[in-house]
């Protein structure tokens, strides 16, 4: 397991467009407000600050994935923890990359229908995610999905040049005063930036398909640094956009700043914006629904191609169970909680099973 | 594979489609508060496929504002939409009394509306406004409008009009809006004072040559004009007639480029601010003949501006203050100034009135025209 076939593999720096996109998605549209709830106008010191904690985990996880010749986190498990305890912890982590691929495409579908179609069904917007996910992926895998990162980043990345219209009423005194904030507020600010960061822990799957293994860790490193300047910078548009207390209840900070872009052809430019979204959370979706397949294909010897199609049914009878804003919300946040233990906590402990087992062994 | 892509095709079907002439476009809606219920009047655009598009003003009273919406939409075959809304006019009275927040914040939930949409307070009534017929040569009157108040943005003494600016400066503690605030002359409506607002409520007028003040001190001011007066004595040595001392004499200002910044200087006993206005400016008229324009002769001119200015801007602060509202944002700065505090609107309410703001202004005039 593990070991696939040279067609296959990818080019390495294709990492860099796997962990920026898989790590941007619906939470840059709205993450500004929750930051600031905790940590106030030092929001964004405490997204460069999880920024940095983003980069310490890549390394910890390349230096995992490198200890030994098991190098994807199913196979990982397995080795750690034994068969039986190590297909627990592979369903628990299969269970995660589920339920967050359902978060983001109820996410997703929760701003169209409130920004565009509010009589259009939740359950047929999730479905046309779903079936478009299926769609990429069953013939694709994980060439596609790499080429989907590759493709989507260049499609949507001159979105940001746009953000710098909303400047033209930004109140800069918002900023000040700078480190106000007292360590038990940043320390909440960071762990609310983490949802946002979530996705590059794809890379205990992708591993195996990248050549030239010793530089995933510099190619993964851009691709975080890159995905927090643009956190970054889209917190301080919003602090200086915003006053204060109107940051508090603007569900999509992001979104309501672009409804300040006007061009003389298109004058709502918000309407263009929440499709091309699709794209941005498109990687998102393919490569955690690839990463699940490949779960089934570790634990139950499931053929990705069926499991799929498993797979994406089970996901579509979770999100069609949910209805309200409040509830998704909450569900969202949950999964934001349990990716918070899997890909900020657990790397340091994998890490150090991975070691003990390896000496343990030597002896 | 095909068929994903048919069944995908399929759903796109499901949204309802609109069709533009059966849709009514509102451009701009007026709320007066008539009694003890709301009176929403709102001017619709409707298109016909022949000839060109028509605009009707539709009335409808009702106990709640949103209740109005529904009774506009018993008053026509058409499908109201408004996503093409423009301005949104708020009766004098209805400003005064009740505040119009709660009237924005629908406004902002429906992610219909743009925040660009512009807001303003009208004199007598709303309704006044909507109905009025003199529109130049645009065909209705929120297009009218939204011009008007935009021209009035760009190049002249108006400060915020936009939907977000109020919103923005309503949440931010020590921080009014502030909103231009129309007017008719011989049926027509113009914008010659500019609202100012506590909070949510209206609580006075000032002419817009004050409100250009306001912007001077607030932001970043770029190409605008002003008529300044100042008594003949102030400047005498440069007349050439010297009689008649006790009159004024006018000049007008053009291509104004200005910075301001405002510093609190400290916070107790009372909140006490400098302000330094730095103006380039060029001379394009002035009411009589004067000397030529030698360096000395420009800068006793200058003094003689920076003077009346500062004087003109002290009035106008009391007046702010008198009305306690604060466009300018002293508030925002004393709160964000201070580390480890937090101010509250009660608390700036009663600080606002004892500030000590000392104002000094540098002009510098670069150009005097085609003539000395």
């Amino acid at each position: 397991m593990g070991i696939a076939k040279e067609r296959t593999l990818l080019n390495v720096y294709l990492v860099m467009f796997l962990v920026h996109t898989s790590q941007i998605g619906l939470g840059i549209i709205g993450v500004q407000r929750v930051i600031f709830v905790e940590a106030k106008q030092d929001a964004w010191i405490a997204v460069i600050i999880s920024g940095l904690l983003v980069h310490l985990i890549i390394w910890i996880i390349c230096k995992t994935l490198q200890a030994t010749e098991h190098d994807d986190i199913f196979s990982l498990h397995t080795f750690v923890y034994g068969k039986t305890i190590g297909a627990v912890m592979n369903l628990l982590f299969i269970a995660y990359l589920l339920l967050a691929y359902t978060s983001i495409a109820l996410g997703y579908v929760e701003m169209v229908l409130t920004w565009m179609y509010p009589d259009f069904p939740l359950s047929g917007g999730v479905l046309i995610l779903i079936v478009l996910t299926i769609y990429a992926l069953y013939g694709g895998g994980i060439r596609l999905a790499a080429g989907v990162s590759f493709i989507t980043f260049f499609l949507t990345i001159w979105i940001v040049v746009l953000m710098f219209a909303p400047l033209k009423y930004a109140e800069w005194i918002h900023l000040l005063p700078i480190l106000e904030a007292t360590p038990s507020q940043m320390a909440r600010g960071v762990f609310k930036t983490t949802y946002t960061m979530l996705g590059f822990e794809i890379l205990y799957v992708v591993y195996p398909f990248i050549k030239e293994k010793e530089k995933v860790l510099k190619f993964a490193q851009i691709g975080v640094f890159f995905t927090t300047f643009l956190i970054t910078a889209a917190t301080v548009f919003a602090i200086v956009f915003f006053s204060p207390k109107q940051l508090e209840v603007t569900i999509w900070a992001s979104l309501s700043m672009f409804t300040i872009v006007k061009f003389s052809f298109i004058e709502r430019f918000e309407y263009v914006l929440i499709p091309l979204w699709l794209l941005v959370i498109f990687p998102n979706l393919v490569l955690f629904m690839w990463a699940v397949t490949r779960g089934g294909k570790a634990v139950f010897h499931l053929k990705q191609k069926y499991g799929l199609f498993f797979f994406s049914a089970l996901a579509f009878f979770i999100a069609i169970s949910f209805a309200k804003r409040a509830t998704i919300n909450e569900f969202i946040d949950q999964v934001g909680y349990y990716g918070f233990g899997f890909s900020f906590v657990y790397p340091f402990f994998l890490y150090t099973f991975v070691k003990i087992k390896k000496r343990f062994r030597k002896r | 594979m095909k068929w994903w892509i048919v069944i995908w095709m399929m759903l796109a079907g499901c949204v309802e489609p609109r069709i533009l002439e059966e849709q009514g476009i509102f451009t701009a809606v007026g709320f007066d508060k008539v009694g003890e219920r709301y009176k929403a009047s709102s001017v619709m655009l409707s298109f016909r496929s022949q000839r060109s598009s028509r605009s009707e003003v539709i009335q409808a009273t009702n106990v709640t504002s949103k209740g109005t919406r529904q009774d506009l939409e018993a008053q026509t075959s058409h499908n109201l939409g408004s996503g093409q809304l423009r301005v949104v006019l708020y009766g004098k009275e209805l400003a005064e009394k009740e505040g119009i927040f709660l009237f924005t914040d629908t406004f902002r939930r429906d992610a219909n509306i743009g925040s660009l949409v512009y807001l303003a307070v009208a004199e007598s009534s709303a309704e006044e406004i909507v109905k009025s017929k003199k529109l130049e040569d645009v065909p209705d009157i929120g297009t009218y409008l939204y011009r008007l108040i935009e021209k009035n943005l760009k190049s002249e003494s108006l400060l915020a009009a936009t939907l977000h600016e109020f919103i923005a400066s309503y949440y931010d503690v020590g921080k009014d809006p502030i909103l231009p605030y129309l007017s008719l002359q011989d049926g027509k409506p113009i914008i010659k004072y500019v609202a100012l607002f506590h909070r949510d409520r209206f609580v006075g007028k000032i002419r817009l040559d004050e409100s250009f003040y306001i912007k001077l001190l607030s932001k970043k001011y770029n190409a605008g004009m002003k008529n300044i007066i100042i008594p003949r004595k102030n400047i005498a040595p440069i007349l050439l007639n010297k009689d008649e001392l006790e009159k004024n004499i006018k000049f007008v200002l053009n291509e104004i480029r200005s910075d301001s910044k405002i510093k609190l200087v400290s916070a107790e006993p009372v909140p006490s601010f400098r302000i330094h206005v730095k103006m380039d400016a060029e001379i394009l008229e002035i009411s009589e003949k004067i000397k030529p324009f030698t360096k000395k002769n420009i800068n006793m001119l200058e003094k003689a501006i920076e003077k009346q200015m500062k004087h003109e801007i002290d009035r106008l602060l009391k007046k702010l203050k008198k009305h306690n509202a604060d466009p300018i944002g002293f508030g925002q700065i004393y709160d964000h100034s201070l580390r480890r505090y937090e101010l509250t609107n009660q608390k700036w309410d009663e600080r606002y009135k004892k500030a000590k703001i000392d104002v000094r202004v540098d002009i510098n005039i670069l150009r005097t025209g085609t003539i000395d």
